[in-house]
Parts: structure tokens; sequence; C-alpha cells
């Protein structure tokens, strides 16, 4: 069986995917490339983590980056209450995931998120991200403290490269909300031209090597 | 207008915050930047992202700007360069 990871620069989602590449699961990688709202050295974390997750599989993975930055996150920060833009991106990253999980052949969606590690991640905004694709989001970390995330990047050899210098999202809100209701979260998408937004996303899309 | 820089801690780029109190309208600033020849990145409403001489300043509605560079030299100049340009 395939899936598709969801790949940041950060500690998280190298370890979710090394934890299913273990179990063996199939893996395309998509990055959600944050560029302007980071910057390039962010984004060459994620190459070298693309060559690390391959070089645990021992095999190359299909690997893959969509502009979200540009097609989603201003778009969404200009037209959407600011309290619930994490959750907002997230929910348009969970809908390309799956959109690629279609043309690759994929059946689920992988995610480096933990229960209430961030203002994204609590129950609440968890329950109120799902539902934006049809595909199950498996989430290996679910309960995992970040101390044990970290034991395991750095025995994957993941820990280094992502805790390299990057700038981190710049486009978050002061106060983000730590408890979306899934109504208000419908409420806000409803200002959006949410295939449009895939779309471009996916027009967008682009191998990485 | 007279600001506050600082280096990011994690990343090459340094945060400027003014030593004032100010409510910037990002879309009067950045219509002020682009006719001064800064280029529009991205309009975000609540900030915008612009560049001039290949250095790349996000600018908040609470007057911070983020300067993406590792040179305190080019932000410095940077920063003041685009409150001057914007107005504030």
């Amino acid at each position: 069986m395939k899936g598709v990871l969801l790949l940041s620069g950060g500690i998280d989602s190298p370890v979710a995917g090394t934890m299913m590449l273990d179990r063996g699961f199939d893996l395309a990688l998509l990055h959600m490339d944050n560029r302007p709202f980071t910057d390039d050295r962010e984004y060459g974390k994620v190459l070298g983590l693309v060559r690390q997750l391959a070089k645990h599989a021992g095999r190359d993975l299909e690997a893959f980056a969509a502009p979200h930055g540009v097609a989603a996150q201003a778009i969404v920060a200009k037209s959407c209450d600011r309290r619930f833009h994490c959750v907002l991106c997230r929910r348009f990253m969970l809908r390309t995931a799956g959109a690629l999980a279609r043309k690759v052949g994929a059946e689920f969606v992988v995610t480096g998120e933990s229960l209430g590690q961030v203002a994204s991640q609590t129950l609440k905004n968890l329950t109120s991200e799902d539902g934006a694709t049809e595909l199950p989001i498996l989430r290996p970390l679910i309960g995992l403290d970040k101390s044990e995330v970290v034991e395991r990047a750095r025995k994957l050899g993941t820990f280094d490269v992502s805790t390299a210098p990057g700038l981190c999202c710049t486009i978050v809100p002061e106060k983000p909300a730590t408890a979306a209701s899934l109504e208000k979260i419908l409420a806000e998408e409803a200002k959006l031209d949410i295939a449009a937004i895939v779309a471009a996303e996916m027009a967008g899309l682009r191998e990485l090597a | 207008m007279d600001f506050a820089i600082v280096k990011c801690c994690s990343a090459d780029a340094f945060d400027a915050v003014p030593q004032s109190l100010v409510k910037v309208d990002i879309g009067k600033a950045l219509a002020a930047l682009v006719a001064a020849g800064w280029h529009e990145v991205a309009d975000a409403g609540v900030m915008c992202v612009v560049a001039k001489d290949g250095v790349e300043a996000t600018l908040y509605s609470s007057g911070r700007v983020l300067v993406k560079t590792s040179d305190a030299g080019i932000a410095e100049r940077a920063v003041a360069r685009l409150y001057a340009d914007s107005g504030l």
C-alpha cells in the first residue's frame, strides 16, 4: 500500500515517514512549498530530507513540491479570520495531498502531527482538519512527546538536517485558534474558491530531484 | 522612522520593529512601495512581501519588518529604505 507523506523541513514529518516505511508501506513525498512565507534554506532542508528518506528506504521515492505559499497562503490570509489560518492551511495541504494521492495511486495521507504539540495540533483542531480529504489521515506520531520524536530523528540521522538554519512560517497569526470548530472552519472556507486553490497547487506541482 | 533590529536566531534574517506604535495600512503601503520601485512578491492583506536589489522583506501591519539576509548592514539599510518608501 502507498501513502502520501506531507513532508516539511522540520523534525516530525521525516520521522513519521520512516515509521511508515519501516512498516513496509510505500510513500510519495509531498512538500508544501511555503515560499515567500519562508526562505530558500528551509526549502533546501526538504531536499536533504528527501535524500535521507530515500536512503532509509533503500530506493528512490517519488517526491513533489506544491506552491502552497503562492497558491493558498496569501489568499487565505487575505480572505479569512486570522485566528483560523493554521487549520485552514492544514486543510489545503490535506486536500492537495489527496489530489496527489489520486495521481500516484496512493490510498492514505501521512502527517507528522502529534497531539498538543503546537496550536494547530490540539484535538479540536485535528478533528476540524479531518474530512478535508476523503482519504484516511495517518498520524504515526500522535501520542509521542517531542523528546521521543527528537530521539528517533537523531537515530535516523534526520535531526541535523531538520534543525539546520531556516526561516519558520512567517504568515502564522499572532493568536491562532486552539479550538476551531468545524462549523467555523467551513464558514471561513465558504469565502474561498477551494477548487481553484487546489487546482493552482496541483498545476504548480513539480518533481523534486 | 526609528527602529530596533535583531538577528533571527535560527535563520538568515533580521527582524525590525518600530520604536513607536504604528498601524500600517498594507494596501496603501504596498502601493507606495511599488511606486518607489519595490517588486511585489506577495500581498496577503495583513502583510506583504516585497523585494528590491535582491533583498526580500516582509512588512506586517504592526510595522514589523522581516528581512531575508545574513548581512546586518544590508538589513538595516533595507528596513530604513522600506519605511521611507512606504511613507511610514
